[in-house]
């Protein structure tokens, strides 16, 4: 028990219950067949509606600028006042992170209790239990909605009522991330044996201390190691919203594109690929080692507790938070005067039929981007996994798989998208293209780490009866891959409908592009419109990646 | 705070009048009368299945019945308000088969939760932090003769000494009514004696009054001064053991015919 415990907390917790392993049955297999012929259909719609466009597909006259842009990699800009201006922006993106990850720990603690079953239900009579049914179906159904929407959308909200300030990023960051961290502490929470609470609030022990003194130990260490992996994410987002103008390394980078400066832009992207890179390790090694049953007195653990309050205190001396903005009489008005605009919610410019339109070419994005990084990853995931006793040539393949995978997820949705401008009309196909690869990069790194935790023995019994490699990879390692690749990937489609907004922001099409040019326009009734239409749509691919999760169950 | 001490001997404890519980349309219990006065020494025993949790349970309020009343220390705590409920559940400890105990905390704070229901919340978790009242803990601890395990990790006490935690708990709690459901059905039967005469010993040097469900039979009626019999849900027989014959055993545990 406890081996498939540690191997399923080395994945982040909220991917526990995507990858939990899978016995076809007949019905099961029935439904997936049926689910597979829904897919094929979807992906040819998809492939068809999003080559669908007025002029040529591709940009010939692109491809010289792609040259010269890649020529550039050879020759990043090294000047003392670019690097120095670079090294700030970068610490500007750190401290953004660790802020927006601390605001999203105090959140989704709070959220976490207050939405966990446990809380509104353990130990508790008849009546008690009625009312606390209805509160905790009211808390869960407030955090859907900060789910629901992307950073870069919050960012935008945020930017548009608070103006230019640090606080834009780490309220985007935190609130989001909040949200979901408050569903997987309360996963947590309710996954912990209830029997010492319940003995605690037998002997009349209030249930907050119960919680702090039952539940807390075994869930907290959890969400720590899962405040490292939030944290991974909130650099890439904290460069993504530097993009929008929030500061920090994204902005830098977004500046030397405008100007086509390319060696700045290599050395942005450097700094970005670098920095996101030893988040990565930091955080895979910190959940490594808690998946292993390490506790605090652990040295990398310890050493990264101590390591992140003092970044936390750093950070808050980097950005000067200043918290008065939000308390100003200015933005309140702001806030209300922004509220009155957007009710009731209207249609503006757009008309039904149009976001319609920019609600189907959303999901055909994501779908497709979801075909090419599920593609991709699942061919890159073996030659990735590292194994015990590697050759010398193996680990080099293992290295430049992992690299590569590595400088993938390294650059926001938003700057491939950039890049993939450079040769492409503008449309849904470059946004798909840029989101694809983008996921590619993480989705490679999941399906990776879960083919090195595949149980070896019935790989070693077919080899030990002398069957060949290549038919043991068919028979043993395929198949027990497969359903947690599945599983990843839906889990990863879900994530993409979300940053379909990301690059649509830049101009890639689908709801984002709607919804920016509604919140640039000032026009807050008809984005209020969009984000419903939005936050529809994600519950709607939610829904239907749960209902084929459960199927192949 | 009353600590330990039982008040008059003779008042009543407990009051099951005509209690029945069912879960899910199961019936657990049925019409169950049944008093407790101060200072008893109680043993429910009953085969597997008869209810015997289940009567534990209603006596510490955390099952309401399905029909009839039950009172503890005069309080009917299936309608009282949370608050009143909680300050009447600080007089009764409780002992589980599992320990319930808290498996990543030290010993020192799994024996403090017996009293956190008496804590403002500041207290409780500040008290992780830097353990309050370790003296007390450290002095029910060698009351039940693990004194050098006060800063163990729990996780590493074997079970007799989990046990051992659980009653220290009960210690440091000071209730007026200890219950114990099945307290040593995980224990060897030495460490399982050892236990009973630890509890038993409590009850009569604070007159404590105590209620303990039990899976063994000459346990209970060697060591308490009355015993409740359950079968399928119905108080069997309810006297002291001198008058409990073997027959009256072998009926308990016989085969439950088929409900009609």
């Amino acid at each position: 028990m406890t081996e498939t415990l540690r191997r399923q907390a080395s994945e982040p917790v909220e991917l526990r219950e995507a990858a939990s392993g899978a016995v076809p049955t007949a019905s099961s297999r029935r439904a997936a067949r049926l689910w597979g012929a829904a897919l094929l259909v979807v992906v040819v719609a998809s492939v068809v509606a999003a080559s669908w466009t007025a002029g040529p597909l591709l940009r010939p006259e692109g491809f010289s600028l792609v040259g010269n842009f890649l020529g550039a990699a050879l020759r990043p800009a090294t000047d003392v006042a670019f690097l120095q201006l670079i090294a700030s922006a970068a610490v500007t993106t750190v401290a953004y992170a660790v802020l927006g990850t601390v605001l999203s720990l105090v959140l989704g603690l709070v959220g976490g209790v207050l939405s966990s079953e446990v809380w509104w239900l353990a130990g508790r009579h008849e009546r008690a239990r009625r009312r606390g049914a209805a509160g905790w179906a009211m808390v869960r159904g407030v955090l859907v909605l900060p789910r629901a929407i992307h950073e870069v959308i919050w960012g935008l909200i945020f930017l548009s009522v608070l103006g230019l300030t640090p606080l834009v990023a780490v309220l985007a960051i935190g609130i989001p991330f909040g949200a979901v961290t408050a569903k997987v502490f309360a996963e947590l929470l309710d996954e912990t044996p209830r029997r010492a609470y319940t003995a605690a609030l037998a002997s009349g022990t209030p249930r907050l201390t119960a919680l702090l003194y039952t539940l807390m130990p075994a869930a907290w260490s959890d969400l720590l190691s899962y405040g490292f992996y939030r944290f991974e994410c909130a650099i890439r987002s904290a460069a993504i919203l530097g993009l929008i103008g929030a500061g920090g390394l994204g902005f830098q980078l977004a500046l030397s594109l405008q100007t086509l400066n390319y060696p700045e832009v290599w050395t942005a992207l450097y700094a970005l690929i670098l920095l996101s890179a030893a988040t990565d390790l930091w955080s895979s090694a910190v959940r490594r080692r808690r998946a292993s049953g390490a506790g605090a007195s652990d040295r990398v653990i310890g050493g990264s507790l101590v390591a992140g309050a003092v970044l936390v205190v750093g950070a808050l001396w980097w950005v000067q938070l200043d918290l008065a903005v939000l308390v100003a009489g200015d933005t309140w008005q702001l806030v209300l005067q922004i509220l009155e605009d957007a009710w009731p919610p209207g249609l503006g410019g757009a008309t039904v039929l149009g976001l319609l339109q920019a609600a189907l070419i959303t999901v055909a994005m994501s779908v497709l981007a979801i075909v090419i990084a599920f593609a991709g990853a699942s061919a890159l995931a073996f030659p990735g996994a590292a194994g015990t006793a590697l050759s010398p040539g193996r680990w080099l393949v293992v290295l430049v798989t992992r690299g590569f995978l590595i400088v993938l997820r390294a650059l926001p949705p938003p700057v491939w998208a950039l890049l993939f401008l450079f040769v492409m009309a503008p449309g849904v196909l470059p946004g798909a293209m840029a989101l694809g690869v983008y996921t590619l990069g993480v989705l490679g790194r999941l399906m990776t780490e879960s083919v090195e935790n595949l149980d070896r023995r019935p790989q070693e019994a077919m080899r030990a009866h002398g069957v060949p490699r290549p038919t043991v990879f068919c028979y043993a390692v395929v198949p027990a891959a497969a359903p947690r690749f599945v599983a990843f990937g839906l889990y990863r489609w879900e994530v993409t409908i979300r940053e379909t907004v990301v690059v649509g922001v830049v101009g890639a099409g689908g709801l984002g592009l709607v919804l920016n040019q509604q919140l640039a326009a000032f026009d807050y009734s008809a984005a209020v419109t969009t984000l419903g239409v939005i936050v529809l749509l994600t519950a709607m691919v939610d829904a239907t990646s749960a209902g084929v999760r459960r199927s192949l169950r | 705070m009353t600590s330990g001490l039982s008040g008059t001997a003779g008042e009543l404890l407990f009051a099951v009048r005509g209690a029945g519980v069912r879960y899910d349309g199961v019936v657990a219990l049925e019409g169950c009368d049944l008093e407790i006065t101060a200072g008893e020494r109680v043993a429910v025993i009953g085969p597997s299945g008869a209810g015997k949790s289940t009567l534990i349970a209603l006596l510490n309020g955390m099952v309401a019945p399905t029909d009839g009343t039950v009172t503890a220390l005069g309080c009917d705590l299936a309608r009282a308000p949370a608050r009143t409920a909680r300050k009447v559940r600080r007089q009764i400890g409780t002992i589980y088969q599992h320990f319930d105990l808290v498996e990543e905390l030290r010993v020192v704070h799994n024996v403090n939760a017996g009293r956190l229901g008496a804590w403002p919340f500041w207290r409780a978790a500040l008290s992780l932090v830097r353990p309050s009242g370790v003296g007390e803990v450290r002095g029910a601890l060698e009351r039940v003769g693990i004194p050098e395990k006060l800063d163990a990790r729990t996780s590493t006490l074997s079970g007799g000494q989990k046990q051992r935690v659980a009653v220290a708990k009960v210690l440091v709690q000071q209730p007026r009514a200890i219950l114990a459901d099945e307290p040593i059905a995980s224990l060897d039967p030495r460490l399982g004696g050892e236990v009973i005469d630890l509890l038993t010993e409590i009850s009569a040097d604070l007159g404590t009054t105590l209620v303990t469900s039990l899976h063994d039979v000459t346990m209970a009626l060697g060591r308490f001064e009355r015993v409740v019999a359950l079968r399928a849900g119905r108080i069997e027989f309810d006297r002291p053991p001198g008058a409990v014959s073997s027959g009256d055993i072998e009926d308990l545990y016989a085969a439950v015919e088929p409900a009609s």
